[in-house]
């Protein structure tokens, strides 16, 4: 039986303008994505200035300079569907890689922050 | 099998009233146009390009000059209403058009704009913060369009309505991202 889980990582944003590529891995026990959405503890910076490729299993899913605000939700979205909806992706070897760049927005001023990536995946219920 | 793709086209407006022609390439395995989206960004250094900077609990909004005098006009017409708020005027940066080479007449027609009405009806605003685009935007979603991809490129006219308005040249950039459905016939391997 697959039972639902929701897996965060964290990449850090320390100079503006640059470019952080990040790998993680996923459990073995994962079977499913079947979303993924951003977040930040600055929501603003995230927004206005994130962009980011994203990869699972060595297959492209957002191309490079795909803007972070397409991905993220607002809290006016009800909490159940604010994941972006991927299908269900066979996760593969489980590895997700996010090359994430910070560009020049004139709407803020640049402070270091933090990208958290949140999948929404489907375990093998190993009880 | 089929699976969806995006291309992104960016394009980077400098002067008011800028009309600016483009084109993209569609790649040989598309089959079909499934929808269209539009993002961007300020190019401008902050305090430049003829845009002024209010600042914000949540950061410093920008918004162009004539456009902040509106607002102002706007806000201090609303709290004599006792809270009540106007729909505002939201700000158009620009207008883009879209046509296949192989079909007649323009497929897409839509337009940037800054939501001014976010905090409309929302009462969790209060006199020292509304609701931004970061906090309460709901989910974006690409405009669903079905167009066949038979042709290699696709042409499009992006215009600029920001300067119109503000009598300045404001410096931006437009991602236009072209949503295709592409025949995938490879094997799928499995991973190492």
């Amino acid at each position: 039986m697959l039972k639902p889980v929701k897996k965060r990582f964290d990449l850090q944003v320390v100079a503006a303008k640059s470019t952080v590529t990040q790998t993680y891995e996923l459990d073995k026990a994962i079977k499913n994505i079947k979303g993924v959405v951003f977040t930040s503890d600055k929501d603003d910076l995230l927004y206005y200035r994130g962009t980011q490729k994203l990869e699972i299993n060595k297959e492209e899913y957002f191309p490079e300079n795909y803007e972070s605000k397409l991905l993220m939700s607002g809290i006016n979205v009800e909490p159940k569907k604010r994941y972006y909806d991927l299908g269900n992706v066979n996760p593969g070897n489980g590895i997700i890689k996010v090359v994430f760049t910070d560009n020049e927005d004139g709407r803020t001023a640049f402070v270091p922050y933090r990208v958290s990536l949140y999948v929404d995946c489907e375990m093998e219920d190993q009880l | 099998m089929r699976k969806e793709q995006v291309i992104i086209t960016p394009l980077r407006i400098t002067k008011g009233l800028q009309n600016k022609h483009f084109q993209v390439k569609l790649p040989k395995t598309a089959k079909k146009i499934i929808g269209i989206e539009l993002g961007g960004f300020w190019m401008g250094a902050r305090g430049d390009g003829g845009v002024i900077f209010i600042g914000s609990p949540g950061g410093a909004a920008v918004y162009p000059a004539d456009s902040f005098k509106l607002e102002a006009a706007m806000f201090a017409a609303s709290r004599d209403l006792k809270g009540v708020q106007f729909f505002r005027r939201n700000i158009l940066i620009g207008e883009l058009k879209l046509q296949s080479c192989e079909e007649a007449n323009i497929f897409y027609a839509g337009h940037l704009q800054m939501d001014n009405n976010l905090s409309q009806g929302d009462f969790t605003q209060t006199p020292f913060w509304t609701p931004q685009p970061f906090t309460h935007e709901i989910k974006s979603f690409e405009e669903h369009i079905i167009v066949d991809a038979d042709s290699t490129v696709i042409s499009g006219l992006y215009r600029d309505r920001i300067g119109e308005i503000t009598k300045a040249n404001i410096d931006y950039l437009v991602n236009l991202y072209v949503w295709i459905e592409v025949e995938n016939n490879e094997p799928k391997t499995e991973a190492k």
